[in-house]
C-alpha cells in the first residue's frame, strides 16, 4: 500500500489514493478502499526518475498520479534501473568529483583549442566569391561613411603600386593577389587594413606618418598581407561566433546577471584572439622579410613611427586591448 | 448491479467524479456514455461567455513552499555540464528538462506541486533553429552591411512571433493539480506592445518608457490562463513610474559615490607610481562598479514592479497573489550572490539558485479561493484538433540557454 495524490484527467480535482502493484497491474482505491482504476502497468508513464522529487505517472485519459519518493516506490515504477542512469550519475559521488574535474578541463580546451581549430576549418571552407562580396560591399559601407578620397597625387599614388610590385615580386607573392587602394580619414588617422579579398587600404594620414618612406610602408603592408594569407578576417568573425555561442549555451539561461558576465567574457576571449592574430602577422611579414633577406628593422621603425601616434599606450589595459603592446612588438621585430 | 445509471442530470463536476470513480474495465459502456457526456458538458463551459467561477469565495492562505536543496542540485548540475559538452550541446535539452522538473517538483503551493511537462526533443529542436538564426545573423552581418539590414527588419517582425511562441511554451509546459497553464496572447497585440511602443517612446524621449514597461506586463499576463481560467490584472502607471525613477535616482546616486571613491583612490595609488597593473585594476574596478550598480537599480524596479504586479494579479475564482518583496533583502541577495558567483569561479551557482528561488518562495503568498478544484483542463483558444496540431508545431522553446 502506498499512499499518493491522484489527479484525474480534465480537471484540478485531487484525490488521496492508494495504491496496490500487483505483477502486471496498479489498483488505485480511494480513502474508501473503493477501486477506481485498475491499469496495466505497461500503460503507464513514468516520468524519469530525479533526485527526491516526487514521483510524476501519467496515465493517458486517466489522470496523474504523484508519490512521494521511497525506495520500494522507485522499485516498483522503475523495473530497470539501467534505464534511469542520469538520476544515478547525478546522485554518484564518483561522477560528481569527476566532473568536477572534467568541465574545467574540458572548457579550457574547448576554448584554447576547440574553437580556435573550428574556426580555422571555418574560414578555409567559406568560398572566395563569398569573401570577395564581403570585401566589396564593406569597403563601399566605409567609402560612405569612414572614407574620403585620398588628397595624394594620382601619379604618387602609381609610383606606391608600382614599386610595391617590385617589392611583392622580390618576396616571391603574388602580384595580382593585392591591391593598394589609398583614402584620406580623419576619424580613423594614421591606419592601414586589409579586406580578406587582398585589397589593402592605406590612410594619408599614416603616409604622412612614415613620410611616405617606402620601405616602412612595404614592412606594415605585409603585415596586412598577414592577416589575408592567415585567413583572419574570417577566422575572426567565426571565432566570435562559436565563442559566443558557447558561451550563450552554457551559462546564459542562468540569470540576468550572467548576461553581462557573458558580455565581458566575450570581448575578453575576443581581444585574446585577436591580439593572437596580430602576433601571426607580424611573424608572416618579418619572416617573409627574413626570407628575402631584406632587414626587419625597418618593421620596428614603422611600429615604432606609429607609437609615436599612441602616447596613451603606457596606460592603457593589456587585457582589453586589440593589439598586444606596441613595445613588445617592436622587440619582437628586433630579435 | 448492471443497472442504468442517468448521467444526464449529473453537472460537469459530478460527471469528472463519477468517471474517476469508475471501474472502466468492467463498465466500458458506461465509462464511454460519461466521456461523451463530460465532452459536451466541457463544450458548454467553454462556451458560456460568463465563467461559473467568477464569484468564488476566499479559501485559504497558503504559503509558497520550496524544498530544494543546494547538494542535491548541484549534483544535477555539474553532471548535467559534463554531459552537454561531452555531447557537444545536445544533452543541454535533457539538462534543461531535469533542471526545470527539480525547480517545478519542488515548488509546493497548497500541499500540491507543479509539473515540468517539456519533452527534450521540443527543445532541442527551438535549440536548433535559435542556433542557425544566430549563425546566419552573424554571418550575414560580418559579410554585408546590405543583408544585415534585411535582417534586421526580419528580426522585428519575427520578435513577437518568438515572444509568444516563448511565453506560450513555458505556460503550457507547466502544470499544477495536472491542468496546464496556457497563454492567448496575438501577433497584433504582440507586435504594438513589443515593436511600436517602445518606438513611440523614444519619440518621448523614454519619458513614456516605464508605461510601456506596463503595457508589457499588462499584455503577458492578461493573456495567460490557467485551464479555462483566465489571469487578469489591472496594473497602475503611477507604480512603473515610482519604480524607473526610483531605480535610476538610485542607480545614479551609487554611481556618484563609487566614483567619488575610486577617483580618490586613483589618485592616491598614481602618487605612488604610475604603473600599468594600476591602470587594468581601475578597468576592472569600473566594470565591477557598473555591475553593482546596474545590480542595486535593476533590483530595486524588480522588487517594487514585482509587489505590485502579484498585489494585482488574480486567476479568476481560483487564486490571488501578495508579493512582499523587500528591495533591500533583494540587494542582499543579488550582491552576495554576485560575489559569491566570483570568489567561487561560477560553482556557487546551484547554491544561486536553489537560495533565489527560495527567497521568492519565502516572499510570495497565495489566496485560495473557492473554485481551485473546479478549474477545467484546456485553454480556450485550442480546443479543436486543427488548433491543437497547428500549436504543437510550434511547440518549441525559441531561445538559447
Amino acid at each position: 500500500m502506498h499512499s499518493a495524490n491522484f489527479y484525474p484527467a480534465g480537471s484540478s480535482r485531487c484525490l488521496l489514493v492508494s495504491l496496490d502493484f500487483t505483477k502486471d497491474h496498479l489498483v488505485i482505491s480511494n480513502e474508501d478502499n473503493e477501486v477506481l482504476h485498475t491499469i496495466l502497468k505497461s500503460e503507464l508513464i513514468v516520468a524519469s526518475k530525479l533526485a527526491s522529487t516526487n514521483r510524476e505517472v501519467s496515465i493517458p485519459d486517466v489522470g496523474q498520479l504523484v508519490i512521494p519518493t521511497s525506495n520500494e516506490i522507485d522499485e516498483l515504477i522503475y523495473p530497470s534501473n539501467k534505464l534511469q542512469w542520469a538520476a544515478k550519475l547525478e546522485s554518484s559521488y564518483k561522477a560528481i568529483v569527476i566532473s568536477l574535474l572534467l568541465v574545467p578541463l574540458s572548457l579550457l580546451l574547448v576554448f584554447k583549442y576547440g574553437i580556435p581549430y573550428t574556426a580555422q576549418q571555418f574560414a578555409s571552407i567559406i568560398p572566395d566569391s563569398a569573401v570577395e562580396l564581403a570585401s566589396i560591399h564593406t569597403l563601399r559601407v566605409m567609402d560612405s561613411s569612414l572614407l574620403n578620397p585620398s588628397r595624394l597625387r594620382k601619379t604618387d599614388q602609381e609610383a606606391f603600386r608600382s614599386q610595391w610590385k617590385v617589392q611583392l615580386k622580390q618576396v616571391r607573392l603574388d602580384t595580382n593577389a593585392y591591391s593598394l587602394q589609398f583614402r584620406y580619414s580623419e576619424t580613423l588617422g594614421a591606419n592601414a587594413f586589409a579586406f580578406p579579398n587582398g585589397t589593402i587600404v592605406v590612410t594619408d594620414q599614416f603616409m604622412d606618418l612614415i613620410e611616405e618612406n617606402q620601405s616602412l610602408l612595404h614592412a606594415v603592408l605585409l603585415h596586412e598581407i598577414g592577416h589575408v594569407e592567415q585567413h583572419h578576417s574570417i577566422r575572426l568573425i567565426s571565432q566570435t561566433l562559436f565563442s559566443s555561442l558557447v558561451i550563450d549555451y552554457f551559462f546564459a539561461d542562468v540569470s540576468g546577471l550572467i548576461d553581462i558576465f557573458s558580455g565581458v567574457s566575450t570581448t575578453l576571449v575576443q581581444n585574446q584572439f585577436s591580439s593572437q592574430l596580430e602576433w601571426e602577422a607580424d611573424n608572416f611579414a618579418l619572416q617573409t622579410m627574413k626570407g628575402a633577406n631584406m632587414s626587419t628593422e625597418v618593421f620596428a621603425l614603422a611600429l615604432e613611427k606609429l607609437a609615436q601616434t599612441l602616447p596613451e599606450q603606457s596606460k592603457m589595459d593589456k587585457w582589453l586591448q586589440t593589439h598586444p603592446l606596441l613595445r613588445e612588438r617592436i622587440a619582437n621585430a628586433r630579435k | 448491479m448492471d443497472k442504468h445509471i442517468d448521467y444526464s442530470q449529473y453537472s460537469y463536476e459530478d460527471l469528472l467524479s463519477a468517471k474517476a470513480g469508475l471501474d472502466q474495465e468492467t463498465y466500458p459502456e458506461r465509462a464511454a456514455e460519461l466521456d461523451k457526456l463530460i465532452s459536451e458538458k466541457r463544450q458548454i463551459a467553454i462556451e458560456s461567455t460568463s465563467s461559473p467561477l467568477v464569484n468564488s469565495s476566499q479559501l485559504r492562505e497558503s504559503d509558497i513552499i520550496f524544498h530544494g536543496k543546494t547538494a542535491e542540485f548541484f549534483g544535477i548540475w555539474i553532471v548535467n555540464i559534463l554531459l552537454t559538452i561531452v555531447t557537444l550541446g545536445i544533452y543541454s535539452a535533457w539538462a534543461t528538462v531535469r533542471t526545470n522538473r527539480y525547480f517545478y517538483s519542488n515548488t509546493e503551493i497548497d500541499g500540491h506541486r507543479f509539473s515540468y511537462l517539456a519533452n527534450p526533443i521540443q527543445i532541442l529542436k527551438g535549440r536548433i533553429i535559435a542556433v542557425i538564426l544566430f549563425a546566419v545573423y552573424s554571418i550575414a552581418s560580418a559579410f554585408s552591411p546590405t543583408l544585415l539590414l534585411i535582417f534586421i527588419v526580419a528580426f522585428i517582425f519575427l520578435t513577437p512571433i518568438m515572444i509568444i511562441s516563448a511565453v506560450r511554451f513555458k505556460m503550457r509546459m507547466t502544470s499544477y493539480r495536472n491542468v496546464k497553464f496556457g497563454f492567448k496572447g496575438q501577433y497584433g497585440d504582440a507586435f504594438a506592445t513589443f515593436i511600436l511602443l517602445p518606438i513611440v517612446s523614444v519619440f518621448t524621449l523614454y519619458l513614456a518608457l516605464p508605461w510601456v514597461l506596463k503595457k508589457i506586463d499588462e499584455f503577458l499576463h492578461n493573456n495567460m490562463t490557467y485551464g479555462q481560467q483566465n489571469f487578469s490584472t489591472e496594473l497602475k502607471s503611477s507604480e512603473y513610474y515610482i519604480a524607473s525613477i526610483g531605480a535610476l535616482i538610485l542607480g545614479v546616486v551609487v554611481a556618484g559615490l563609487s566614483l567619488f571613491a575610486l577617483g580618490a583612490s586613483v589618485s592616491t595609488l598614481s602618487a605612488d607610481a604610475a604603473q600599468a597593473s594600476t591602470f587594468s585594476m581601475t578597468t576592472i574596478g569600473i566594470m565591477f562598479g557598473y555591475l553593482v550598480v546596474f545590480l542595486i537599480a535593476t533590483s530595486f524596479y524588480h522588487a517594487h514592479v514585482r509587489n505590485h504586479l502579484f498585489n494585482s494579479t488574480q486567476i479568476e475564482g481560483v487564486a490571488r497573489f501578495t508579493s512582499t518583496v523587500a528591495t533591500t533583502k533583494l540587494i542582499g541577495l543579488r550582491l552576495s550572490n554576485f560575489v559569491a558567483l566570483i570568489v567561487t569561479l561560477g560553482f556557487a551557482l546551484p547554491w544561486i539558485h536553489i537560495r533565489t528561488s527560495q527567497f521568492y518562495a519565502d516572499v510570495t503568498q497565495v489566496t485560495i479561493l473557492e473554485g481551485i478544484d473546479k478549474v477545467v483542463d484546456g485553454a480556450q483558444d485550442d480546443t479543436s484538433a486543427l488548433g491543437e496540431e497547428v500549436a504543437n508545431v510550434f511547440d518549441v522553446d525559441i531561445a538559447l540557454g
